[in-house]
């Protein structure tokens, strides 16, 4: 019988804890516990025996931190340690029957970027050797343990899966409140690795029994998947600065045969449990069944952060991350300016979305790229969950690959080459897909035939091993100028995939497309659709009279309890047709760092006057006098910061106005923090307020490499070259990166960050130190000679 | 949640009567505080004062002639890790997109809130010995590069989700490690600024 004949099947042991065991046999703190599986294998396979003769099932290879990140510089091999481990592993269970030895996956030690500096597909690497050495070496499954982060854990995942057959067991580390260390729930985590194709998931480490059985039921209801308890011995208690577990082996036997009464499939133990402790649960709870699998219903997408369930009120998908007919967005995209892409983000989450729609394809850019990079800038500043909307495959793979959570993807149709394409990506990263009602003979203008393309998808993505909960259909609005019954056949079919339970998503503002006063029509359709029970939308949560509609609609049908959204958002609105005025002037607004006075002042200015001559007479005399006084020390930091915000704001309604184009032609200047430092604050304030003074930015980010900096300069020909680094240990990564630009480019570099001085500025090479912002600002419009 | 306003007004470089920097920290903070995800490790070791470092029980030696001197006396130390989490960070980065205004004050009060924490923790600790000021990886001469001893001792990585990047620096970025020696008496001659290597810092308070 293999390990995956009887998951599920029959109640499963997995052993107990070995780092604390390993440490009461003499491991020092600090000490690499893998490295025993040459210099001390006699205890490491004495402490399996142990639990084997317990009575486990399932022991764990003593490789939980083994990985070359961990060994670098040490002149250990990873494959080695690692196949000793499962050797050893493999001896200990030798004599024993229906015994199984689990390839032990740990946390990397490293934090992803962008949260930290691994690179995603770096942790995937680290993985694949150890899992690649771990199944040569005979490993019956791979058990990825005490994850706190879903990223990691989709990298371990993703390399498990990619480099054997072996199946895989997932455990998580949440704290008391269900959260992990990144701050994630247990329904985002859970949805996330059962969409992977885990084959069992569950909680080790951090919690006792106790603690895991007040999340446990949250589990349950976001997975079908066995479940899996390997808890510590209660909670950790420090005592003389000694870590200590309190629950001994009978209280632990009691409290886990309550625990796998609830559904539980394979039980074991983490820290501070002993051979006794396993002893004596599986001695009290070896006749128990094994919960095995159960059915899910619930359709969600998920982040690093949370989950978005549907189906009870419906979805809002901000549309806005999609060039078309955006001038704004295409010159960002073209700059690479993923700031610009988040702040579009925002807006739309502040405006009600509940998850964005990201679609950067447009010609002339890398869409795979584009989109890649598009996905990580986003979900470096938010948890709200995204939808990956392409149809190049390329691009799609990619950013499914580099999301952090379970996706939502728009979208597969009936055509054979979609379904072939896309349906093994949507299995593979676990998404929520969207399927067009269309398919080789396009759309079917009645309901009846988009149902059966519906169908045809459904049932070709359950070939796939794709679960109908996973699929939201799209019924297509088609634009009621060139068809009266367009509106009427896209709720039919709505109101068709809501009585079979299926998830509906739909692009509402397609319906009007040639007509005037397109809003109107939108939102009346949309009021129609959520009628016949559509329970997502791609819309323009900016839009206020689509979000009328749905507030209203949530309102009127008993979704918005005593009307309390409602009456929230519309008891003060402003009344309709209020006129701009502005009492002050948009200098004095600048320099008063007033955001919204400085929006007004700016567009009552542009009502008499160029945009140009709004730049020249209002604004950078603003700037300027700010920038004196902060450097005159009559004037402080948060008030040139706030000024700072003003002017570009400012900025924004100047570059509405004329269309997007605004200022593509100012002089480029790069800017970039260096290789090594994460620490971006002070290049962020130089950034915007280069921009308001007019330049064109290239934000290269953080931790740049010297090359990237060096490519860029020579591609935007930039004359001035920013850098910044915060530490004493960055500082040499900022005088190579002068180095190579002096070889190769002709330009100025100006440097700054806390420990620099002008001395040491002048030490390494550069042409400037910047003391503050707006001695960077100050320095480059010498250089380029800006008139002031 | 222990947290000084003054200090991140101070860290923000707002002159003390500034009231829109005082809007602007206060709105920062309400934002933020919900974004904090904080943990801590506190780990008592005896330990052997040497001329150029301290050796703890473990085997382990700091090598700081300075780190010696601010724990002369001590038989104990504790070592201290703490963070304010990964979402904090996501936060600021947040932040800082809308408003640079923000971004710094977010930077300013995240600051204050992990010193704050670390203050509140460290009282906790039942210690019948008085704790010297806490002392870190980079102050004086005390090399950066043992941040990598600290983290193995506490095992930052696994028990806080705390880590360290290629270049030394902690991410998530809004933490703290140190190490606080314990004594009879109440001594610390040591004053951080003026032990501190970045004699340009604004906030250095030396006169």
């Amino acid at each position: 019988m293999s390990f995956k004949d009887l998951l599920g099947k029959e109640l499963l042991f997995f052993d107990g804890a070995m780092g604390t065991m390993l440490q009461a046999r003499g491991l020092k703190p600090g000490e690499l516990p893998e490295l025993w599986n040459f210099t001390h294998a006699d205890v490491i396979k004495e402490v399996h025996t142990a639990y084997l003769k317990a009575g486990v099932n399932i022991i764990k290879t003593n490789t939980f931190g083994a990985n070359h990140l961990k060994f670098a510089g040490t002149g250990i091999r990873t494959a080695e340690v690692v196949a000793a481990g499962v050797r050893n592993a493999k001896e200990a269970c030798a004599p024993f029957e229906k015994t199984f030895v689990a390839l032990d996956l740990g946390p990397t030690g490293k934090l992803l970027a962008p949260y930290g500096d691994l690179p995603f597909e770096e942790a995937v690497d680290i993985y694949a050797e150890i899992v690649r050495a771990g199944s040569e070496a005979g490993a019956d499954l791979v058990l990825i343990e005490t994850m706190s982060d879903t990223y990691e854990t989709k990298a371990a995942i993703l390399a498990t899966k990619e480099n054997c057959d072996l199946p895989v067991v997932v455990t998580m580390t949440f704290d008391i409140d269900g959260k992990l260390l990144t701050g994630g729930d247990v329904a985002a985590a859970a949805l996330m690795v059962e969409g992977l194709g885990a084959d069992a998931i569950g909680f080790n480490c951090g919690l006792g029994p106790a603690q895991m059985q007040k999340l446990l039921p949250q589990l349950l209801s976001f997975t079908s998947l066995p479940i899996v308890l390997n808890p510590n011995a209660g909670l950790p208690v420090e005592r003389e600065g000694k870590t200590c577990f309190d629950v001994g082996p009978e209280e632990f036997a009691d409290l886990m045969y309550d625990l796998i009464g609830e559904g539980v499939s394979i039980a074991g133990g983490c820290c501070g449990t002993t051979p006794e402790h396993i002893g004596a649960m599986i001695a009290k709870c070896k006749e128990l069944p094994a919960g095995g699998r159960r059915a899910c219903n619930v359709t969600a997408v998920s982040s690093y952060g949370k989950a978005v369930v549907f189906g009870k009120e419906s979805i809002i998908i901000g549309e806005r991350i999609n060039p078309t007919g955006k001038p704004r967005l295409k010159e960002a995209l073209q700059n690479a300016d993923y700031d610009y892409i988040c702040r579009l983000g925002l807006e739309q989450i502040s405006a009600g979305s509940h998850v964005l729609d990201v679609n950067v394809g447009m010609p002339g850019i890398d869409e795979a790229d584009a989109l890649g990079k598009a996905v990580l800038a986003l979900q470096g500043i938010t948890d709200t969950p995204l939808e990956i909307d392409t149809s190049n495959y390329e691009a799609m793979e990619r950013a499914l690959r580099l999301y952090n959570g379970k996706p939502m993807l728009n979208s597969v149709n009936g055509k054979v080459e979609s379904l072939e394409k896309v349906l093994p990506l949507v299995k593979k990263y676990g998404a929520v897909v969207v399927a067009l009602c269309l398919d080789d003979n396009g759309i079917p203008l009645d309901t009846a035939g988009r149902i059966a393309i519906a169908e045809n998808i459904i049932a070709k993505a359950a070939e796939y091993g794709i679960s109908s909960r996973d699929i939201a259909v799209d019924p297509l609005a088609l634009t009621i100028s060139t068809g009266s019954e367009n509106a009427k056949v896209a709720c039919e079919v709505i109101t068709a995939m809501c009585e079979r339970g299926i998830n509906t998503v739909m692009g509402v503002s397609n319906i009007s497309f040639g007509l005037p006063g397109r809003e109107l029509i939108n939102s009346v359709f949309y009021t129609l659709a959520l009628q016949a029970g559509l329970t997502s939308a791609i819309i323009n949560p900016q839009s206020k009279m689509m979000m009328d509609a749905y507030y209203s609609f949530l309102a009127l049908n008993g979704l918005d309890d005593g009307c309390k959204e409602y009456v929230a958002r519309y008891a003060n609105a402003p009344k309709a047709g209020a006129t701009i005025v502005s009492e002050m002037s948009l200098f004095d607004a600048i320099v008063k760092g007033l955001i919204g006075e400085s929006k007004k002042a700016t567009a009552v200015a542009l009502q008499s006057e160029a945009p140009l001559d709004v730049i020249n007479k209002y604004m950078i005399p603003a700037l300027d006098f700010v920038g004196e006084g902060f450097e005159k020390k009559t004037l402080f930091l948060p008030q040139l910061l706030m000024s700072a915000d003003a002017a570009k704001a400012a900025f924004d309604v100047i570059r509405d106005s004329v269309g997007g184009s605004g200022e593509a032609n100012g002089e480029k200047v790069i800017i970039a923090t260096v290789h090594g430092d994460i620490h971006d604050i002070g290049k962020n304030i130089v950034k915007v307020l280069m921009e308001n003074y007019g330049y064109r930015v290239i934000d290269l980010g953080k931790d740049v490499p010297v090359e990237t900096v060096v490519a860029a300069a020579k591609e935007h020909g930039a004359k001035v070259v920013g850098l910044s680094a915060l530490m004493t240990t960055t500082v040499a990564a900022m005088e190579e990166t002068i180095k190579a630009l002096r070889k190769e480019v002709d330009c100025k570099v100006v440097v700054g960050g806390a420990v620099l001085t002008e001395e040491y500025a002048q030490t390494i090479g550069a042409d400037h130190f910047a003391s503050s912002a707006v001695s960077a600002v100050n320095y480059v419009n010498e250089i380029l000679g800006k008139s002031l | 949640m222990r947290y000084s306003r003054a200090e991140a007004l101070r860290y923000l470089r707002a002159q003390a009567n500034d009231e829109a920097a005082g809007i602007l920290v206060d709105t920062v903070f309400l934002k933020l505080r919900n974004e904090v995800q904080a943990r801590h490790l506190l780990q008592k070791h005896t330990c052997e004062i040497l001329e150029d470092g301290v050796l703890l029980d473990c085997s382990v030696k700091f090598t700081s002639k300075d780190l010696a001197k601010h724990l002369s006396g001590c038989k104990e130390v504790l070592l201290l890790a703490a963070t304010l989490g990964s979402k904090v960070d996501v936060a600021i980065r947040r932040f800082s997109l809308e408003s640079v205004a923000e971004g710094a004050a977010a930077q300013a009060v995240a600051a204050c809130i992990i010193e704050g924490y670390c203050d509140e923790m460290q009282e906790r600790f039942e210690t019948d010995l008085k704790q010297r000021p806490r002392f870190s990886p980079g102050y004086g001469d005390w090399d950066l590069s043992e941040q990598r001893k600290l983290f193995a001792i506490l095992e930052c990585e696994k028990k806080l989700g705390l880590t360290l990047t290629d270049g030394l620096m902690m991410a998530p970025s809004k933490s703290v490690t140190a190490v606080i020696g314990l004594s009879e008496e109440a001594a610390c001659l040591w004053n951080k600024c003026e032990q501190c290597n970045n004699i340009n810092c604004p906030y250095r308070e030396v006169e």
